[in-house]
């Protein structure tokens, strides 16, 4: 009896570690999701400023300057200003980016008169302040001074100042001014060197299993190889960094900070991911059926394709899925082939410079303005976005296809 | 029955690297006839089945002496060509294994790949045939886009062998074709051995004494790799010649 | 038996054995009738002849319980070759045994009723032919429990003896009967003849059990000696 009741307390003793395990894992990801959301959640709204603009339509538009114009009518609401400095301070509420928000604004509205208040993108200072995120302390609030404040006090009294969604986020690439930043150019340089880096990889990966499972000759050599493929998806990615700067960047001399050499360089990644998944998939095919094809005259080549390969899709997809999504995270190798450089304008093609997500994150952490911070949040909650969009599919792919078998 | 040699299986020696599998076989198969290969585990019936349709070329240290003749001619001559040799000769394995694919597509699946038919007409008949050859075409032919696998075991069975018979072999090599079946599914194969005999050479092997004596004409007792006793089943199994055959099909082998 | 090695499932060969023993009791029980026949048509002893008679439901006992052994052996185990054999003729044996044991029993009930005690001479040729008859079944005992061809095929050899002592008693008594008898000694040689035929045909059943044990051992059937053939069908003629 002693060892039944000291049995079932040491299997209730093990079931506790275990929910104590899971209870701690779980809540270091309930923290970690937490920081990051609570932090980057802000990012997706900006601070605009109401302007009262008094724009006749005939106004002569080629020898307008938007930014004295924006700037007139922006003084123009605080008629108290006297001295240049105050003006100035007054004028830095306003983003730079406002300026070409008003020659767009002009631009739409060719011929018609710009009466009333129209909304422009405040500072990140201000757009800080608002947010709650640097915190007012009696008369002054992070870099935004006492005289600024006023202002700021006069326009919020009036409603004029307001948070609208970040339409920058998502539709302008890297900027200087925070508010003016986006990852549009992280993600389309993303987005290049994925598809590329699975262009590359997948037939080559899938067809070097097929021919190691099925056509080579288990030898030595064979032998040699298999290990040497296992070791290669172990290798640090910044290894495969420096090999991409030396032969897609030195030897073939392909512009640098291309999103084509990042695709090649993490194709070169992915390769043995996918190959060591692609065999698993192979060789888990039931040999059955492979005989019942060979047995009714099919020859090994119509067999591979026909059936093997059909078969053995779900898990060669599930562990391509899971090698991009690796892959998409990597910083490393990018940072090597020069995927880090500051570009301001999102890549045209996978040949113009670019920058990739994880680059971007790394980049805007680096950054000591405040309001980079919420931006690099934002950056991450999109690239954790794109991996739990992948891995979804990985998982929807595979019970579809398995269902068929 | 006719008295025609089908096979003939000439001093075979096949080894499995170092290991030798069967000793110097000598077996003649009979046109028409069901020959059975009986024996314990181990004793070389189902290599020696798969010698015949080539299947043991997918094995890479398989080596291979001797003389297979189908109608007098070796099969392991470098001028044959094992894809037509597998058409003159199907196979049905020990655990039914219908293709992923619907019932009509198992079948049409030979034909297809030889193209045997001009047009979609003809392979529809050439899958109802094969289905009514092997009993199966009346349980299935309401749901033939349904899935191999959805069928019971027994059935999956008869659609392999549907399958086989759709290339229009002359021989059939079953290779415990009943073993993973229950004794109706079993009993119904059986019957249809005997209604194929008619018209394909049968080569079955067993592992039920029973099973040999009630389908086989002529019944082939191996051990350890060597071939020790064939003839008529009948005599084998009421008076057979080698006391090792006796031991086996009496039970006494430890 | 006893040259084949054990089978896999021990109680198939438990089965088996017990067929046979229970053959090789049925035939020591017919033995001892024939001994107990020995004593009736010795002496004539009316309390012998009971004892025969007690036997007799034993041997259909016997009988009934060999078939059912050998019914259910075949229902369970599916004998083939030598098993098979040896089941089967274990069966067609306990058939000759019950017809040897009947002969015995029909014997001793004519003897122990005759009219007339016969002469001592015929008395003697007539326990001298029992004897064969007795030696012959001993012989064939034995054969089967050890599955010995040569032994049987002594019996089967042998039985051509019995076939001619029978032949000469035969004639004395027609002789016998041929001179001036009263009508009891000729009802009392008439049962003797139908007596010493019975002991002819238990020589026969005697030599079928000899050419069935010789079939078990050997799968093959033994010829039929045409001789012995003309011999029955004179005497059935001539009766």
């Amino acid at each position: 009896m002693n060892s039944i009741t000291a049995r079932n307390k040491s299997e209730k003793r093990f079931k506790m570690y275990g929910k104590v395990a899971v209870t701690v894992a779980i809540s270091f990801l309930v923290i970690l999701l937490y920081n990051i959301f609570s932090s980057g959640i802000s990012a997706f709204k900006q601070t605009y400023v109401a302007v009262q603009l008094d724009i006749p339509a005939n106004l002569d538009k080629k020898t307008l300057n938007p930014r004295s114009e924006l700037n007139k009518s922006f003084l123009k609401m605080f008629p108290d200003l006297q001295s240049r400095a105050e003006k100035r301070a007054a004028l830095s509420l306003l983003s730079k980016g406002a300026r070409y928000e008003f020659k767009d604004l002009l631009l739409n509205n060719e011929g018609k008169d710009l009466k009333g208040y129209y909304w422009f993108l405040a500072s990140s200072d201000l757009d800080m302040y608002i947010k709650g995120t640097v915190k007012r302390q009696g008369d002054t609030a992070g870099r935004i001074d006492e005289y600024q404040m006023k202002l700021i006090d006069i326009l919020q009294s009036k409603n004029l100042v307001e948070l609208h969604s970040n339409k920058y986020l998502f539709s302008s690439a890297d900027s200087r001014e925070p508010e003016m930043a986006g990852i549009k150019g992280a993600i389309l340089g993303s987005l290049y060197a994925i598809i590329i880096a699975f262009l590359v990889s997948f037939p080559i990966a899938v067809m070097s299993a097929v021919y190691l499972e099925k056509i080579a000759t288990k030898n030595r050599f064979s032998d040699i190889i298999e290990t040497n493929i296992n070791n290669l998806a172990a290798v640090p990615s910044i290894v495969f960094g420096l090999l991409g700067l030396a032969i897609f960047l030195n030897f073939f001399e392909l512009p640098r900070s291309a999103p084509l050499v990042g695709g090649l360089t993490l194709a070169l990644m992915t390769l043995p991911t996918i190959v060591i998944a692609a065999r698993a998939a192979i060789k888990s095919v039931p040999p059955s059926i492979e005989e019942a094809a060979i047995g009714l005259g099919a020859s090994k080549v119509q067999t591979i394709f026909g059936f093997t390969l059909p078969l053995a899709m779900p898990g060669i997809l599930t562990g391509t899925i899971i090698g991009i999504a690796q892959a998409i995270g990597e910083t490393a190798p990018l940072l090597m082939i020069g995927m880090v450089a500051f570009v301001v304008d999102a890549p045209g093609g996978p040949m113009d410079a670019s920058t990739a997500l994880p680059v971007q994150i790394y980049l805007w952490a680096d950054s000591p303005e405040r309001a980079f911070t919420e931006r690099t949040s934002a950056a991450i909650m999109v690239l954790l976005g794109f991996l739990i969009l992948l891995n979804l599919t990985a998982i929807y792919l595979r019970k579809k296809l398995e269902k068929k078998w | 029955m006719s008295e025609k040699l089908k096979v003939a299986i000439r001093n075979l020696n096949v080894h499995y690297g170092n290991k030798q599998a069967l000793f110097d076989v000598n077996l003649n198969i009979m046109e028409k006839e069901v020959t059975s290969l009986i024996g314990p585990s181990g004793c070389g019936k189902s290599t020696l089945l798969k010698c015949i349709n080539r299947m043991n070329d997918l094995v890479e240290i398989c080596n291979i002496k001797g003389q297979i003749l189908l109608d007098s001619e070796d099969i392991n001559d470098e001028n044959q060509d094992p894809v037509l040799l597998r058409m003159k000769i199907g196979m049905v394995f020990q655990k039914p294994n219908p293709f992923p694919k619907s019932i009509y597509d198992n079948v049409a699946f030979g034909p297809k790949l030889h193209g045997m038919v001009k047009s979609k007409g003809e392979l529809d008949n050439i899958v109802v045939q094969s289905l009514s050859k092997s009993g199966l075409y009346d349980e299935v032919k309401d749901r033939l886009f349904e899935p191999g696998t959805s069928l019971s075991g027994g059935q999956q069975q008869r659609l392999c062998i549907a399958r086989a018979l759709a290339v229009n072999p002359e021989i059939l090599l079953m290779d415990e074709p009943c073993s993973a079946l229950d004794p109706i599914a079993t009993a119904k194969i059986e019957d249809l051995i005997a209604e194929l005999k008619q018209q394909y050479t049968i080569v079955i092997v067993t592992h039920s004494m029973q099973q040999a004596a009630r389908v086989s004409d002529r019944t082939a007792y191996m051990h350890m790799g060597e071939l020790i006793e064939t003839g008529m089943t009948k005599s084998i199994f009421s008076n057979p010649q080698h006391e090792k055959t006796q031991d086996y099909i009496t039970g006494r082998i430890g | 038996m006893t040259d084949y090695r054990e089978h896999i499932v021990k109680s198939f060969d438990d089965e088996i054995s017990n067929v046979v023993h229970l053959v090789t009791q049925m035939a020591t029980l017919v033995e001892e009738q024939y001994k107990l026949l020995y004593h009736v048509i010795d002496t004539g002893s009316p309390a012998t002849t009971e004892d025969i008679l007690e036997n007799e439901p034993k041997l259909d006992n016997y009988d009934a319980e060999i078939r059912d052994a050998v019914i259910t052996l075949i229902t369970l185990r599916s004998p083939v070759a030598v098993d098979l054999r040896d089941v089967l003729t274990s069966l067609k044996i306990s058939t000759d045994l019950e017809r040897l044991g009947d002969y015995a029993k029909n014997i001793a009930m004519r003897v122990s009723t005759l009219e007339e005690i016969p002469d001592t001479a015929i008395k003697n040729d007539i326990l001298r032919l029992l004897n064969l008859v007795q030696v012959q079944l001993k012989k064939v005992i034995d054969a089967y429990v050890s599955r010995n061809v040569e032994k049987a095929k002594e019996v089967i050899k042998s039985d051509i003896e019995i076939d001619k002592t029978y032949d000469v008693i035969y004639e004395k008594i027609v002789d016998m009967i041929k001179g001036k008898v009263s009508k009891l000694r000729l009802l009392t040689y008439t049962k003797l003849l139908f007596a010493i035929k019975t002991l002819e045909r238990a020589g026969d059943h005697i030599e079928n059990v000899a050419e069935e044990i010789h079939f078990i051992v050997t799968g093959e059937n033994l010829d039929l000696k045409s001789g012995k053939m003309n011999s029955d069908t004179v005497k059935d003629q001539s009766e």
